[in-house]
């Protein structure tokens, strides 16, 4: 896994003591984690999905988790977190196991202090089985603390270290499942916003939408692809048409270009995102912080989560939100957008593990 | 346990960066609130420049602030105001900013004398900008809001 932690003014690991300080994104398409190894921070990054199958000489149920559930058992791989949290039972326990397999496979110590960044959703039920399946992991026996995704993903695009608590600044998580804004006055939430209705996973269902009317009706993709060409090939700076090959059903391939399926549902998703941000939810600070907008907006707004990962949109967002709200806005983002929330829970981490 | 990530404790987490606490610190004059009860304070405060203002509109003049008042509230206000202005622009814009406000006469040299002495007390922000229009209506509120906290009697 990628090392993506080069900066020296901040280490994140705990030598003091030997409390593994752990930091955690369970995401609804995909979970970070990042912790200290061998004196160097490791990231490990993988989709929040499970598969299980029985093994034919055992009859023993085997559990296959991340990208390798997704390649092999594409048809009944779960995304127990589709919605941000475990909705029942049925996927807590799913997501218990998940979370047991991937920490097993790291090796972390039981012993660990584990700050997890999650989405700040209104679901009690939902927070309720998260917490089950916190309680319930193998690592974070020494501590465990909560924090909004929003503030975690801020905490490396705003320093090396952790600046971002004694700010007064606005964060913006662009998530899959939810947009979630929120201004931090000296780490005090102000106005915690949350919306379901602009989403990366909208985004991919728009692309799979538009690419079956672009090809005139001859190709469908899954959402699974949407996503990948999302990702692989989104870009507001240097987006270039691309081809793709599909099989189809009688024999034979079909191959096909992209040119508008990808940046179309990109553009309408900045759009939206901005009119909440700035209609929603910036209109409601101003109304109730008054002193804590003015302060903020003339600060870097920082952008996070793994839409923030495509290429431009930090600038377009920008460009956008100064428009709309007729002020000239700066925005930041870490280096790394869809591991900031990790990276921001484990410098926590660190810290709280310093501390015991 | 709860993992509920609006319950976290951002006294914990001021310490954890090394910070200053909210009740020591740059935000002495406005202690950890949540929303709800910040919303109340603003009502409330906005009350009492109405009500002030009403019977004061026949007496509503130039300089606005003759002098800062003394009570707990006013005090928490001004410092809370010095702390936007240093917040936003450093200490030089929020001594520029003062002295612009002495010019437009919003206040008198007394008032504007009694800033200067409080504003280095509020650390250097590690962002700065210009004031804006915004800014300066903000301190036009607070200007008002505490001349609306003097005693009439004065």
């Amino acid at each position: 896994m990628a090392d993506d932690t080069d900066d020296g003014a901040f280490d994140g690991s705990s030598d003091a003591n030997e409390v593994t300080p752990v930091g955690v994104k369970l995401g609804s398409t995909r979970t970070v984690l990042q912790y200290p190894k061998d004196g160097e921070i490791e990231t490990v990054r993988t989709l929040t999905c499970l598969a299980t199958y029985e093994d034919a000489l055992t009859g023993e149920e085997k559990v296959l988790y991340g990208e390798q559930a997704a390649q092999e058992f594409p048809d009944t791989v779960e995304f127990m977190l589709r919605s941000g949290l475990p909705e029942d039972d049925d996927r807590a326990e799913l997501a218990g196991k998940f979370f047991t397999e991937l920490v097993r496979a790291q090796d972390i110590p039981e012993g660990s202090a584990v700050v997890y960044a999650i989405p700040t959703i209104d679901n009690d039920e939902g927070l309720e089985n998260l917490t089950e399946v916190i309680e319930n992991s193998p690592i974070g026996q020494t501590l465990v603390r909560s924090f909004p995704e929003s503030l975690c993903g801020a905490v490396p695009a705003m320093g090396d270290g952790l600046e971002a608590i004694d700010e007064v600044f606005v964060a913006v998580n662009m998530g899959s499942t939810n947009l979630e804004a929120c201004a931090y006055r000296h780490a005090e939430q102000l106005e915690p916003f949350s919306t379901g209705a602009v989403t990366g996973s909208e985004v991919d269902r728009r692309i799979a939408n538009a690419v079956e009317e672009e090809t005139q009706g001859r190709v469908n993709i899954d959402l699974t692809t949407a996503r990948e060409y999302k990702e692989d090939h989104g870009d507001f700076v240097d987006f270039e048409p691309f081809t793709d090959v599909i099989q189809q059903p009688g024999g034979g391939s079909h191959e096909f270009t992209i040119k508008r399926s990808v940046m179309e549902p990109l553009d309408e998703y900045v759009d939206e995102a901005v009119e909440e941000i700035a209609n929603n939810f910036l209109s409601e600070l101003a109304n109730t912080h008054m002193k804590p907008y003015q302060i903020a907006l003339g600060k870097p707004i920082a952008l996070t989560g793994g839409m923030a990962c495509i290429p431009g949109i930090e600038d377009v967002f920008e460009e956008r939100l100064s428009e709309e709200l007729d002020r000239d806005i700066t925005v930041v983002a870490a280096d790394r957008p869809d591991l900031a929330a990790a990276q921001g829970a484990q410098r926590i981490a660190a810290k709280l593990a310093d501390n015991l | 346990m709860t993992v509920n990530p609006r319950e976290y404790d951002a006294d914990e987490l001021r310490e954890l960066a090394g910070v200053e606490s909210v009740d020591e610190g740059s935000h002495a004059a406005a202690p950890r609130r949540k929303p709800d009860e910040s919303i109340r304070e603003q009502q409330f405060r906005q009350l009492l420049a109405l009500q002030s203002e009403r019977q004061q509109l026949d007496r509503l003049s130039k300089p606005f602030l003759t002098a800062l008042p003394e009570s707990t509230l006013g005090t928490g206000l001004a410092d809370e105001w010095l702390d936007f202005l240093v917040h936003v622009g450093g200490h030089d814009r929020a001594e520029r900013a003062v002295h612009y406000y002495r010019q437009l006469r919003w206040i008198t040299p007394a008032v504007e004398a009694e800033l200067h002495v409080s504003i280095h007390q509020f650390p250097e922000p590690v962002h700065d900008r210009s004031l804006t229009a915004g800014d300066h209506r903000l301190s036009l509120l607070y200007i008002a809001t505490l001349a609306s906290l003097r005693d009439p009697s004065h």
